[in-house]
């Protein structure tokens, strides 16, 4: 049974954010396909809903943004600025934080 | 397996046709959709090019690309809103805040030296001709970046001028009469109106420059690729 996505758009700037933090730079599509990899097919990052938040960290200065021609077209990569690094310890706190709560609201136990 | 610059340029064409123009927008939506068909080729060898990118189409959504672009614009317009505000707010900072204080004191001296409002307002107008024609200057220039959603956006600011000038006008024809701190309130409003138009041209200027230095990396780029 694949997760429930709408339980997942609030953390997606997070989720964007972490994967930055872990990898150098990363295009569109990429994300996509790391979020599925990681999750198994379980989570589907749709691109209706990563590039706005891609755009909106972009905007807020949290990316930073290169062009590059790669296999006869043209990639826009996204890293981590400095404060988006700052952001990114920030959301994941906030999201540890929200999961730990959830688990005590929904008598979770948590995983080890 | 990657695509040839024959199909790429077919993708290319076909966002062409269904409304997205602009270059910038062009390139995210084009990677994605390339390296999705590029996927399900190599997944599926049999599978036609053609198939393959309705695939991709189907898998957006119906408004998919359309929502991407409205993000790009969105992203565009805050981004370029902050570095307007910057630049603004520069002037009022410690680097320049003497030299904006310094002009409008200039402008309330030339008033009162002229004194008279009709003679003012003969230099207020020889200053808005010259103006006008750099604008106009700037109008027929070779719109090189016009197919960047960013330099459309980067130029929007400066395109607000004329009602700063009517504000301006306003303030010189119908001057405020009395004093303010000792000052003439009607001179003193007109010299601080100018300065504010001035600093207000300059930074939507300058953020203009910065969207075109944002076009021209991504056309650099393009000539790489056509060359």
């Amino acid at each position: 049974m694949s997760t429930n996505n709408e339980l997942f758009k609030g953390t997606l700037q997070t989720i964007v954010l972490k994967l930055l933090s872990e990898n150098d730079r990363m295009y569109g599509y990429e994300i996509t396909q790391k979020v599925k990899q990681i999750t198994k097919g379980e989570l589907m990052l749709k691109e209706g809903a990563l590039y706005p938040a891609l755009h909106k960290l972009e905007a807020e200065g949290f990316l930073e943004t290169t062009t590059e021609v790669v296999d006869n077209r043209l990639r826009k990569y996204y890293s981590l600025s400095r404060s988006g690094n700052k952001e990114m310890v920030n959301k994941l706190q906030e999201a540890k934080d929200f999961i730990a709560q959830l688990q005590l609201l929904l008598n979770l136990k948590p995983t080890t | 397996m990657n695509l040839s610059k024959i199909q790429l340029e077919k993708i290319r064409v076909y966002l062409d046709e269904i409304g997205f123009k602009y270059i910038d927008v062009q390139m995210e939506i084009l990677d994605h959709i390339a390296s999705a068909v590029e996927e399900k080729m190599t997944e599926d060898p049999n599978l036609a090019f053609q198939d393959a990118v309705n695939q991709t189409r189907v898998s957006f959504g119906k408004a998919g690309f359309t929502k991407i672009e409205k993000s790009i614009v969105k992203g565009l317009n805050k981004k370029y809103w902050k570095l307007f505000l910057q630049h603004f707010s520069s002037f009022f900072g410690i680097k320049y805040i003497w030299a904006v204080f310094l002009s409008a004191f200039g402008i309330y001296q030339l008033q009162n030296l002229i004194s008279n409002k009709d003679n003012f307002f003969a230099v207020f107008f020889l200053a808005f001709i010259i103006f006008f024609a750099i604008q106009a200057y700037r109008g027929f220039k070779p719109l090189a970046y016009k197919r960047y959603m960013v330099y459309k956006i980067s130029g929007t600011y400066a395109g607000y001028f004329g009602l700063f000038l009517m504000m301006v006008f306003q303030a010189i024809v119908k001057p405020s009469s009395g004093l303010l701190f000792g000052l003439n309130k009607g001179y003193l409003i007109v010299s601080i109106l100018t300065v504010l138009f001035a600093v207000y041209y300059i930074a939507a200027l300058k953020t203009e420059k910065d969207g075109v230095l944002e076009s021209k990396a991504i056309a650099d780029k393009l000539k790489l690729l056509y060359s």
